[in-house]
């Protein structure tokens, strides 16, 4: 059982090291977790399994005899079944009792442990080479701890998004909450099957474009309903307005306190958007009522701030929450991945020689709803490190979905020679490459989002570059052609 | 004697037996030992050893405690078989003139062959029927020898020219082949004081041919474990140059390996020596003891031993530790 339960833990340790050395080539995700399972595991097992083994008579009678017997019980052990007379007889009996006798003797402390020392010794060894891996860097445990990081992360995000949906769907009728619960679950399905960022990104910009459909239907019916109130109400100068945020403005400024009174009950009437929009329409009365010059004034402001309030609570639809929700989630994924704003820079023709450095600045434009960015990047990389086109990626750049958008591979390739300023009267010039590129526009990737960053980070980098005027122009004409046919 | 007494009085009588020798034998003590495994165990032992150590007196000390009847033949080159084996001889009688047998010297239970080296191969032929078969073939009449019988030869090492080197088949009848050092200072100091002083010791009988019989056959009951014959054999297989999966010292230093009959003496003088220490059973511990004795002179070296200065001794000590290994 010694021997066995040594074998377990030698065994055990040599699997543990051999994980531990996949690690190094595979992300392992609880890798020490297991070890410290399978180890004791294999030792329990194996003890297990040697107390349960019974031990051959004749191994027994070896280890007795090595014990300084002197093959005493392995001849006893052959002779017992011999039916011998005579002296033969006598000399098996004698045999016998002197094997009995030096058994009784015998010292137990004798019998040498060997291959149960050789065994724990390797154990041993195995277990301090585990243990000295940890000295060395594995940038596979970090994937796992970061894998690991990112699917607690996803769950979280998960349940929240679920609950925001349901705080929405109880402002929607049961066709939109339908779809917006479909969306949700599929997101949540998507989160679960997404291997890294990106792909949460991605199914996160597909869940918004998803959930932008779904918003507009809302606030067209809130529009509706705000504005069937209305007129029901017999306010039909403001439902006439609803889609005019300043004739909307100009018929608040004159509301009476009547009609302020009106509006307050048809809000009541309303949920949702359309009740926020009244209730914004009808607080523009509470303002100075004088006729003097700055009265009225005011009361043009307020009706002006009114009629934006309502216009905008209308447009919002009911899946604030949502969005929310969805937004704070690909902050998160941006934050995890180190470079939210980096364009897929990596992907570019190399002829355009551009590099990194002018990426920086398109981090703090965000406010036209490019959104935060997505990039297939995991590293940041240095200024003029990434010089375009594949094969030039920087250390730890990792491929991701973006990539076949900008392949610079091109299907249909027509060239141009283009003689610059500095060449001009040398008979140089530079052919660039013209045509429609290898990817596809269709499907989930968030084009559109990634295309305004992309031209916007190039545009502005081409301008700080020491380019000829040429080049500029080459480089706006190229993000023109390309915006353009991206139908923005 | 009962079977019990045989059997469990087998040392003591043993311990009689070397202490009685001791009495006129000063040191040699591993010759005296293997010389009574041998003579016990019923085999012929040659010895071989420089003039002056007392082959021919060892054996004759032997004889008087075995209360054997002795006869001693010096080898030289003259020496017929006739002169050996024993003649018809003409006699007068009463009736008239007849043959009559008369018997050589090779009559006796313990025949003392000194320098068998000198004789003629002829005259060393004579001595193969007797050591095997324990019997005389003269003029187409086979003479049984008495039991028990033995045949203990001695050569120089010395002493080569003029010689007759013994053929393998008569090496092979040997069972051991026992060497006679020369004695260490104390030993040679108590031989001077035993020979040349005034000592008065004398070795006694101490036990007859029967006894001597019944010993033989205790031995032979002795149990041996599979695994130890097995070592056994393998070491006597290892000897063979020419077999697969030999020990590379066999394949480099050896011509020809030993015979089936050293398998037959190393288990026969095992057996007894079990007995000699308190056992009743085979150990290995026995065969490595008995091997070098049964070996020596059934293995021939190559001409790259002779020339590298490999001793026999180094080849059958390596045998040993690799066959070891392998067990």
């Amino acid at each position: 059982m010694l021997r066995c339960t040594a074998m377990g833990f030698a065994l055990g340790s040599a699997v543990s090291l051999a994980l531990v050395i996949v690690s190094f080539l595979t992300p392992v995700a609880d890798k020490w977790r297991m070890i410290g399972f399978f180890l004791p595991a294999a030792m329990i097992l194996c003890g297990a399994g040697g107390a349960m083994y019974r031990v051959r008579d004749r191994d027994a009678a070896r280890t007795a005899d090595a014990c300084g017997l002197q093959e005493r019980t392995v001849t006893a052990l052959e002779t017992l079944s011999a039916h011998d007379d005579g002296i033969a007889r006598e000399m098996r009996d004698a045999q016998l009792q002197d094997t009995c006798d030096a058994l009784e003797h015998l010292d137990l402390k004798k019998i040498r442990p060997g291959s149960v020392r050789l065994m724990l010794a390797a154990g041993l060894i195995t277990c301090g080479l585990c243990a000295a891996s940890l000295l060395i860097p594995n940038v596979r445990d970090q994937e796992a701890m970061h894998d690991r990081t990112l699917r607690e992360q996803l769950s979280q995000a998960s349940t929240e998004i679920d609950a925001a949906a349901k705080t929405d769907e109880s402002a929607m009728n049961e066709k939109e909450a339908a779809a917006l619960r479909r969306l949700t679950e599929e997101l949540k399905r998507e989160l679960v099957d997404s291997r890294d960022e990106v792909d949460a990104l991605v199914a996160v910009d597909r869940a918004e474009k998803r959930l932008e459909e779904i918003r507009q239907t809302t606030a067209a019916d809130a529009m509706q309903a705000l504005a069937n109130a209305l007129q029901a109400a017999g306010l039909d100068t403001l439902a006439g307005c609803l889609g005019d945020e300043q004739a909307l403005a100009e018929a608040l400024s004159g509301m009476d306190a009547e009609t302020a009174e009106m509006l307050e009950q048809v809000a009541e009437d309303l949920s949702g958007a359309a009740r926020e929009a009244a209730q914004a329409m009808a607080s523009s009365r509470q303002t100075d009522q004088s006729t003097s010059g700055n009265g009225q004034q005011n009361r043009m402001e307020d009706a002006q701030a009114a009629a934006s309030q309502a216009v905008r609570t209308l447009q919002s639809g009911s899946t604030g929450a949502t969005q929310q929700a969805l937004q704070q989630l690909k902050s998160a994924m941006n934050g995890t991945s180190g470079t939210p704003d980096q364009s897929g820079s990596s992907g570019q023709s190399g002829t355009s020689g551009q590099s990194g450095a002018g990426e920086q600045s398109g981090r703090n434009e965000q406010s036209s709803g490019a959104g935060t960015g997505s990039s297939n990047l995991e590293h940041q990389p240095t200024s003029g490190s990434n010089s375009g086109g594949k094969g030039n990626n920087p250390p730890g750049y990792r491929e991701g979905k973006y990539e076949t958008i900008y392949d610079p591979e091109r299907a249909e390739v027509l060239t141009r020679d283009e003689t610059t300023e500095q060449h001009a009267g040398e008979g140089d010039s530079v052919q660039v490459q013209i045509g429609e590129g290898k990817g596809t526009l269709e499907g989930d990737v968030p084009y559109g989002i990634v295309l305004r960053e992309y031209s916007d980070s190039q545009t502005r980098s081409a301008e700080r570059e020491n380019l000829t005027p040429e080049q500029r122009t080459w480089v706006a004409e190229y993000y023109r052609l390309l915006t353009e046919d991206n139908g923005q | 004697m009962t079977n019990q007494d045989s059997v469990r009085g087998f040392a003591d009588q043993f311990e009689t037996l070397r202490n009685e020798i001791s009495k006129e034998m000063i040191g040699q003590q591993s010759v005296v030992e293997h010389l009574l495994f041998a003579v016990i165990a019923g085999g012929n032992v040659l010895l071989e050893g420089v003039p002056g150590l007392g082959k021919t007196h060892l054996v004759r000390v032997l004889s008087r405690v075995l209360d054997l009847p002795f006869s001693r033949i010096q080898f030289t080159p003259d020496l017929m078989p006739a002169d050996i084996t024993g003649t018809n001889i003409l006699v007068r009688t009463e009736t008239g003139n007849s043959f009559r047998f008369q018997e050589g010297p090779l009559f006796a239970s313990i025949v003392l062959a000194d320098e068998i080296n000198r004789a003629t191969p002829k005259t060393q032929a004579a001595l193969l029927e007797a050591m095997q078969e324990h019997s005389v073939t003269v003029a187409g009449e086979t003479r049984q020898l008495p039991e028990p019988y033995f045949v203990l030869a001695t050569q120089n090492p010395v002493e080569q020219e003029g010689t007759y080197p013994l053929p393998e088949a008569q090496l092979d009848r040997f069972m051991f082949k026992v060497l006679v050092p020369f004695p260490t200072l104390e030993e040679l100091s108590g031989i001077m004081n035993l020979t040349v002083g005034d000592s008065g010791k004398q070795a006694a009988r101490v036990m007859g041919a029967e006894d001597l019989l019944r010993m033989r056959e205790t031995a032979r009951q002795v149990p041996i474990a599979s695994s130890v014959q097995e070592y056994a054999l393998k070491l006597v297989l290892s000897t063979h140059p020419e077999q697969p999966e030999v020990p590379a010292v066999s394949r480099k230093y050896l011509r020809f390996g030993a015979s089936p009959r050293a398998a037959q003496s190393i288990l026969s003088t095992a057996r007894v020596r079990a007995l000699t220490q308190g056992r009743f059973n085979v150990s290995f511990e026995d065969i490595r003891c008995v091997a070098p004795a049964c070996l020596r002179h059934r293995l021939e070296l190559n001409f790259t031993a002779v020339t590298e200065g490999v001793t026999m001794e180094h080849v059958i000590d390596q045998l040993l530790e690799d066959n070891q290994n392998a067990h």
